[in-house]
């Protein structure tokens, strides 16, 4: 009897014993994050997963738009009639809502084609887990371990710098990973500038790493960071900082100042220059490519090529590069749209047009007071500028202009995919193909009888409907190939250059402004200015003035590429709007008329769009998205929204 | 001697030899037992210390082995048991049991006598399942428990189906019962299984209710129990039954079709109201042309008339035959169904029309090899050969949805032959007809699309030893048991396609044109398959004696069980253990107690947390066992108290399977090449993740007068603190962690109360007449408490959307009634109104509720519409007499406190060439409303409106009231019987869903189901009951 209850208990426990594990998982290579660490390739594939959400930008923002380009007084996005949830549409109509909005439309956040909070704050958690864990992560090479560790610095403080720039607002710093535990009604927000102060920690260890390049030299590893892009950051987050929209009444000029100052210098030392040499003398110096002075020639070739991986490239200019290239669409979708009949993009607005001085350096508006009206119909010309002519607009005007505009009478040669219609007078006749046509931009035409027919040029004249005519009379060509086009689209679309030296003088020009050290703003904003061609600022010139100028150059110098969104923000105070701005955006009204002796000329009249409502207070700062203050309400009983929102 | 036994048992085992020990003592007993009218009873249970020993005859006779100082016990189902000291000739008397005291109440693991038990079980025998004509098991289930919600979902004969709520919801994942079947406990999925047992086959159906009854189940037990047994052999002579039955099917309403006149005026209206002009769609002529049923040119095609056959017929011949000696018993059964065609189909070349065959089968077989050792096997299974036309396997549903949407104006169903002049074929015709917005045509789908032929095998084998081990202290036992489960589909179709023919725009004239791209195609084979399969592994002990008036049953079991299933796609088998022990003990049938718990696991959970106890207890007093009572009190034939505390348990809980296990891996495509792959984090575990645990409380009464009238009332509650919810409420999305990818965690709360009323009158008169009444209301109200849901800001009408809400609640805006009909009359109406995020709203179109007040109508304004997905009250009444040899039982059955949305109404309009129904008769119109007519439904549209955004305008109680099943029959006079050799001839004639009251106010939409789906349909059957 009892050996049997012997027996009995023996089995019993065995089976019992064995059960636990008898439901365990089968094997199924599911690793833990601790495992991870525990091997070298893991552990670098890890730091990949933080670079998986730098966005792409450039042209690549959702659905082929140039995003914050569009947003602002730059440009006029031709995508605002055909599809009603395009983001630009959706900006101008005021279409948004902490909840649903615009800039992150894409909100799957699966992408990078979109501005996220939540996969910004996701990298910045994955860069505090690889911190916390890389010193004890077993990596085969030291120097691995170095260089991996500054990237991650850097990296944080890139996410967090997107942050700030386009949220504007407080933010948690995390430096570890918050545990599955933690209480987050205990978390606390940081200060715009306090933030600023731990993207330049992050920078600054970074920059102490001997294994952190200062530059990338093979494709392969293109987009990782470098010293410099530590100084990139460290330069644009203290100029923001600084700047009335973030300061909370401080002044920090002279943070902005001596960090910038320390930028360019270490930028300079380590091989970082201007670009200004032609080197595709062949296709940026051929006639054919409508560039009419050298410094037009090599900034177009500049924008339109991306930056070779080199030990020393022709491109030193280029701080850091996104890797996903506007590729060879871009003439399909950013371009005169006559040339492949999909779409136009990016239109640049008059505004942008009036600010490109003429080539003897005097601003063409009165820049104290551009516009005598809030709709920018009645233009305050510049007295003193001789040069400018209101019936010959686009002659005598900054190389620059040339290189980044396509404007009426301006001519390209490529391949088009459409056939000129039987009013285009200047390309009357031209079938499909490989062909010069000018650019025809006007929307009504004279007889020589005095009748006016309001109607556009049908390939590329001005219309408020459809996806491939411009809405402001102007294309983009600062990225643009010069010849690409039909059968020639494999032409090459540049990557997008998130960060350039041009950009840390002009910061550096701006924090110096400010902070008093004018001689030295003027010598870095006449740096800029020489290598385009234009006359450098007098050296008499400071106060109010010298802002002006030196805001205008930042327009002109970084036209299209996406600053002028941020910068428009940041020149304004917390409780100001952007009404003399972003509210009234003009265009060219062309008329094309024919005189009595055949001849024919062009008249040029500025015509409002349609009202942008994304111009008020709110529209300063991005909402945070509605979960999270929706959450936050319930973790902390504070409200985290932007005002307005 | 003990020793010497043990050593006897094994080594008998193990030679599989047979001893027969014949104990000096035993003396043979036999008689005949009767009830109180000197009725000789058949089928009386007659036992000796727990052990069945013999079954009366048909004359109610019995012979039994029994030790001289032995007792024995008669027990009937409805009569009282008793027990009487054995002598060699015995005539037993028994007394009639309305209050089923004598039931031995199987609750899965055991049974226990309805006496004592103290947990709360309703249960179901045979003889009652058996009643319904629904040839599914679970469809017999309507109506037949307190405390089972039944509802169905799809009506088909011999396809129904049916969800089934024990008590309603346990948890806010909103789960439903598992099913023990003979023993082992199969998870929800199981549900399935139910429809491929013929009710034929079952002894008993339990409902384990409270979480007393549940607790030995772990895991599983919290949603509750359907505990099913089947048939066993009982000894005597053979035993064959046999039950052939016709049935008839009649669908209880028919899809709604308007003539094509009524149609196109209604089409035309609906054309006028989106402001496209009078004679839009149907021109002038046309709608004259229609008139007075139309004509070739302006046809009035009857589209189900045509295609729907008035009936269906159903077959069914089961037969079954038990029998065996004390060392043998096995009962065998074996039933063939066949289900004809709904439709009449016209294609030649292959069978078109559908026609299905179920045969079931079921040997379930006791073998006593000594002693000690007894072996027991279940065998069985059901084959179901289906052929339905190649447009889809369910053919029913799609075929009467397709109906709904083809109108009367269509030409059809086929195009006509075109002759020349001289009266020669040009085109020969016969090409299906149907129109650019619809695409299909009933027709074509019925004759055009091919055959599908399915097999479904299904087997059910459980096998088992069972050791007796009264040599250690009598009454204990042990078992083993294998049991294997499985479910294979295989679907071999020959499908073809048609080509469409369209009208061209010309009425005046019969032309047709190839419209799309498809052709009559030949047929095309294709095969397809399913399966699944349960395999268990068991291993069970009980000890059941009486010491004196101490009465002892103590049983526990374990089981492992491994579910595969190939449709779950790349995931693991499901792997559980369960198991559970429960002592029963009850002093004098007076103080009853039961002690019970459950240790389970799943493979949801980590090895720390996956095993889970789940202790309970239950006690009752019976108080009308008490000698004061029976002595002062003596008409109170029953009282009885009782009440159980139980936690139970549930692992289903809807999130990833290995939730508590991070899943990390690394994969191809990073964004720096030369950093090779990128890491995926897309699951955070949670290592502390446990099984749900939901405490039950159940309060009972039994109350029986005069041994005629009962009254059982049962309050319940059930509470949830550990439910397991993605709560991401509290946590920021800063963190860093993708909300989709964070932890669950066991934070949620849920809880559900409730209450049954159970009342009975149960009396025979003499022999000749007795009446039988029952009724039993259930109410059941469950709330989500706490899922970690993230309140909307206080611009919203209600901030919440499942806290507070039961299981299941909608969301919607309400209709404004201010102005009388809810509906804009008048132009300035619209203007004064709020506006609609979500378009503009046309006259005729629902004025919804601004309930924030900021003039605008958007999801801020959304209301809670009903109360969740069950219905508040579950209700059935059950009358039945019996004078001389007719039998006379009606079932009423009901669901009340429900509503439902029955908005398909609004898309309906503007689906395909538009579908109405009776409702679209009384839409809005100016005209209509200047006139003071009724108006029942919004202006028509041919497009989306606003009002096809969920709101409460079609919201309806949804209760109602069912004559389930009625049921005449007549036993056959003795001479008839003996004529043929019978020991008893029956002959019924029954009905099902005969009717019902509902407070639907229109024809076209069934309180049940939808307007397009197979209507809940009506049963008549003439059957044969004969055994020998």
């Amino acid at each position: 009897m009892k050996r049997i209850i012997y027996i009995s208990a023996v089995c019993l426990l065995t089976v019992l014993s064995s059960c636990s594990s008898v439901l365990d998982e089968a094997p199924s290579g599911k690793i833990s994050i601790e495992e991870v660490f525990r091997d070298n390739d893991m552990t670098m594939n890890y730091l990949n997963t933080c670079y998986s959400s730098i966005n792409a930008k450039g042209c690549l923002y959702f659905f082929w738009s140039r995003g914050p380009v569009n947003w602002c007084d730059d440009a006029w996005d031709a995508d605002d009639q055909d599809v009603n949830w395009a983001a630009s549409r959706r900006y101008y109509d005021g279409n948004a809502s902490a909840s649903d909005f615009p800039a992150n439309y894409n909100a799957g956040d699966s992408g990078n084609e979109s501005v996220s909070w939540t996969r910004s704050f996701q990298r910045i958690r994955n860069c505090a887990v690889f911190l916390q864990h890389i010193p004890t992560a077993n990596v085969t090479s030291e120097s691995d371990r170095a260089r991996w560790t500054a990237e991650a610095h850097v990296l944080r403080a890139y996410y967090y710098s997107e942050l700030l720039m386009w949220f504007g607002c407080s933010l948690p710093i995390i430096r570890e990973p918050y545990t599955l535990d933690a209480d987050f009604a205990k978390v606390e927000r940081s200060s715009f500038h306090d933030v600023v102060e731990f993207v330049i920690e992050d920078c600054d260890a970074a920059l102490a790493c001997d294994d952190l390049p200062w530059r990338i030299t093979t494709d392969s590893e293109a987009m990782r960071m470098t010293k410099a892009v530590a100084w990139a950051i460290k330069s644009r987050m203290t100029l923001f900082a600084a700047s009335p929209l973030y300061n909370e009444g401080n002044n920090y000029w002279e943070e902005a100042y001596s960090v910038n100052k320390a930028a360019v210098q270490a930028l300079e030392s380590n091989g970082y220059a201007l670009y200004d040499k032609l080197n595709q003398t062949a296709v940026w110096g051929d006639e054919k490519a409508y560039l009419p002075n050298k410094e037009s020639q090599y900034l177009n070739e500049y924008f339109c090529n991306s930056g070779a991986y080199a030990a020393d490239p022709a491109d030193k200019e280029t701080i850091y590069q996104l890797r996903e290239g506007a590729n060879s669409n871009l003439c399909n979708v950013d371009a005169p749209g006559a040339i492949l009949a999909y779409k136009t993009g990016t239109c640049p607005s008059q505004e942008l047009v009036d600010a490109f001085e003429t080539i003897n350096g005097e601003p063409v508006l009165d820049l104290s007071k551009p516009y005598l009206d809030e709709q920018h119909l009645k233009p305050n010309y510049n007295a003193s500028n001789t040069l400018y002519s209101k019936e010959d607009p686009y002659a005598n005007r900054d190389p620059r202009f040339y290189a980044t505009i396509y404007y009426n009478g301006s001519k390209r040669y490529c391949g088009w995919g459409t056939d000129a219609g039987s009013i285009s007078f200047e390309n009357l006749g031209q079938g499909q193909g490989l062909m010069t046509r000018t650019i025809t931009t006007w929307d009504a035409y004279k007889n020589s009888d005095g009748t006016v027919i309001n109607t556009p040029e049908p390939l590329m004249g001005r219309s408020l409907l459809g996806r491939t005519p411009t809405r402001t009379g102007y294309f983009q060509r600062k990225f643009l190939h010069p010849n690409s086009g039909k059968n020639m689209i494999g032409l090459p679309g540049p990557r997008h250059k998130d960060y350039r030296l041009a950009e840390i003088y002009l910061n550096f020009a701006e924090a110096a402004m400010e902070s008093g050290h004018e001689a030295e703003a003027i010598t870095y904003v006449n740096k800029v200015r020489t290598r385009a061609g234009m006359p450098g600022l007098s050296s008499g010139l400071s106060g109010d003035v010298l802002r002006q100028r030196i805001h205008n150059e930042r327009r002109v110098e970084l036209a299209l590429e996406g600053n002028r969104y941020f910068d428009v923000r940041r020149w304004h105070k917390p409780d100001e709007d952007l009404s003399a701005t972003d509210r009234w955006i003009t265009g060219a009204h062309i008329t094309h008329y024919f005189k009595a002796d055949g001849s024919h000329g062009y008249i040029y009249e500025r015509t409002i769009l349609k009202e942008r409502q994304c111009y008020t207070n709110k529209w300063l700062k991005m909402p945070i998205p509605l979960t999270e203050v929706n959450n936050m309400r319930a973790i902390t009983g504070e409200d985290w929204q932007n005002p307005g929102w | 001697m003990m020793n010497k036994n043990i050593f006897a048992a094994a080594a008998l085992l193990l030679l599989g030899a047979s001893i027969q020990q014949v104990m000096a003592q035993d003396i043979t007993v036999a008689g005949t037992v009767r009830d109180i009218y000197g009725n000789p009873l058949p089928g009386v249970i007659v036992s000796s210390n727990h052990k069945d020993l013999y079954i009366t005859d048909k004359n109610g006779q019995y012979t039994a082995k029994v030790n001289k100082s032995g007792e024995l016990e008669f027990s009937l189902l409805g009569f009282k048991p008793t027990s009487v000291k054995a002598s060699s000739q015995m005539e037993v008397t028994l007394e009639d049991d309305a209050h089923n005291l004598a039931e031995n109440v199987n609750i899965g693991l055991s049974k226990q006598s309805r006496e004592v038990l103290s947990d709360a079980v309703s249960t179901a025998h045979s003889k009652d399942l058996g009643r319904s004509l629904m040839t599914r098991l679970q469809g017999t289930f309507s109506g037949m428990f307190s405390g089972l919600t039944t509802m169905e979902s799809t009506f088909e004969p011999a396809y129904e189906s049916l969800n089934m709520y024990v008590r309603g919801y346990s948890t806010f994942h909103g789960g439903i019962a598992s099913v023990v079947i003979d023993g082992i406990l199969y998870d929800s999925f199981a549900h399935d299984i139910l429809y491929r047992i013929s009710p034929e086959e079952i002894e008993s159906v339990s409902i384990l209710k409270d979480g007393a009854s549940q607790a030995i189940y772990g895991v599983k037990g919290a949603d509750g129990l359907i505990v099913i047994n089947t048939k066993r052999g009982t000894p005597g002579k053979l035993k064959v039954g046999v039950n052939i039955s016709e049935t008839v099917q009649v669908p209880t309403t028919r899809i709604h079709s308007f003539d094509s006149y009524t149609f196109a005026n209604l089409r035309n209206q609906a054309a006028v109201n989106d402001g496209l002009g009078e004679y839009h769609i149907f021109s002038k002529e046309a709608v004259e042309g229609f008139k007075d049923g139309g004509s070739d040119l302006y046809p009035n095609t009857n589209w189900y008339d045509m295609l729907v056959r008035d009936f269906s017929n159903q077959q069914r011949i089961a037969l079954d035959a038990t029998g065996g000696n004390e060392n043998v018993r096995f009962y065998s059964n074996f039933n063939v169904l066949r289900q004809g065609s709904f439709w009449n189909a016209d294609q030649t070349a292959y069978k078109a029309d559908n026609e299905k065959y179920r045969i079931n089968f079921r040997s379930n077989v006791d073998v006593k090899i000594n002693n000690y050792i007894s072996l027991w096997a279940n065998l069985a299974g059901s084959i179901v050969r289906a052929h339905t036309p190649g447009g889809a396997v369910d053919c029913n549903g799609t075929l009467y949805s397709i109906i709904t949407g083809m109108p009367s104006f269509i030409y059809g169903p086929v195009t006509p032959a075109v002759y020349d002049n001289d009266g020669n074929v040009i085109e020969a015709g016969g090409e299906v007809v149907t129109t650019p917005n619809i695409n299909f045509s009933p027709y074509g789908f019925l004759n055009r699309t091919g055959y599908n032929n399915e097999m479904n095998t299904n087997i059910y084998g459980q096998a088992g030893l069972k050791f007796d081990l009264s040599f250690l202290t009598p009454g204990l036992w042990a078992g083993v048991s294998v049991g294997y489960l499985s479910y294979i589909n295989s679907i071999t179709s020959n499908t073809q396609d048609y080509a469409r023919y369209i009208r061209e725009d010309d009425w005046s004239d019969l032309r047709f044109t190839h419209y799309g791209t498809t052709i009559n195609t030949n047929l095309t084979y294709s095969k397809g398959a399913a399966l699944y399969g349960y395999f268990s592994y068991k291993g069970e002990a009980g000890w059941q004696r009486d010491f004196g008036r101490h009465h002892l049953n103590a049983n526990a079991y374990m089981t492992y069980q491994v579910f595969d299933n190939l449709a779950g796609g790349a995931t693991y088998d499901f792997r559980r253990v369960y198991s559970g022990a429960e002592l029963a003990y009850d002093f004098d049938k007076r103080y009853a107690v039961k002690l019970s718990t459950g240790y389970s696991g799943s493979d949801y959970f980590p090895r720390k947390t996956r095993f889970v106890w789940t202790p309970g207890v239950s006690a009752a007093w019976i108080a009308s066992n008490e000698g004061f009572v029976k002595e002062n009190v003596p008409w109170l034939s029953l009282l009885k108290v009782r009440g159980s505390y139980a936690v139970t348990g549930n692992d289903a809980t809807g999130f990833d399977r290995y939730a508590y296990k991070d899943q990390v891996n690394s994969t191809a495509g990073g964004k720096i090449p030369y950093l090779e792959y990128y890491t995926n984090e897309s699951v955070y575990g949670n290592p502390n993740l446990e099984p749900e645990k939901i405490y039950k409380t159940n309060v009972g009464i039994d109350l029986g007068i005069a041994n005629q009238f009962q009254v059982s009332f049962d309050v319940f509650k059930e509470k949830l603190n550990n439910g397991v919810i993605k709560s991401t409420s509290k946590v920021p999305l800063y963190q860093g962690i993708p909300l989709g990818a964070y932890p669950i965690t066991n934070m949620g709360e849920f809880e559900n109360k409730g209450w049954e009323l159970s009342v009975s009158y149960r009396k025979r008169f003499n022999s000749d007449f007795g009446l039988f009444l029952a009724g039993h209301l259930d109410y059941s109200k469950n709330k989500v408490i706490y899922v970690g849901e993230t309140a909307y800001n206080d611009t919203y009408a209600y901030r919440y959307r499942t806290e507070g809400y039961p299981v299941g609640q909608s969301w919607g805006y309400l209709t404004d009634y201010s102005n009388g009909n809810g509906l804009y009359n008048f132009q300035d109406e619209i203007e004064a109104g709020p506006k609609y995020s979500f378009g503009t709203p046309r006259l005729g179109d629902i004025k919804y509720k601004d309930l924030n007040g900021d003039g605008v109508i958007d999801e801020k304004d959304m209301a809670p519409l009903g109360n969740g997905s069950l219905p508040k009250y579950n209700f059935a009444f059950n009358v039945g007499f019996n004078l001389k040899n007719f039998e006379v039982n009606l079932l009423f059955q009901g669901l009340g406190g429900y509503k439902r949305n029955y908005s398909e109404l609004f898309t309906f309009q503007s689906a395909y060439d538009g579908v109405f129904t009776e409702s679209h008769k009384s839409a809005w119109t100016a005209e209509k409303w200047l006139n003071d007519e009724e108006i029942g439904f919004p202006a028509l549209s041919t497009t989306a409106t606003t009002n096809l955004q969920t709101n409460d305008y079609l919201l309806k109680d949804a209760s109602f009231l069912r004559l389930k099943t009625a049921e005449i029959s007549y036993k056959m006079p003795k001479k008839v019987c003996d004529f043929l050799n019978a020991s008893a001839f029956k002959v019924y004639l029954s009905g099902q869903n005969l009717f019902t009251i509902d407070g639907m106010k229109t024809n076209d939409t069934p309180v049940e189901g939808t307007c397009s789906a197979f209507p809940v349909y009506r049963m008549y059957r003439l059957g044969i009951n004969l055994t020998f």
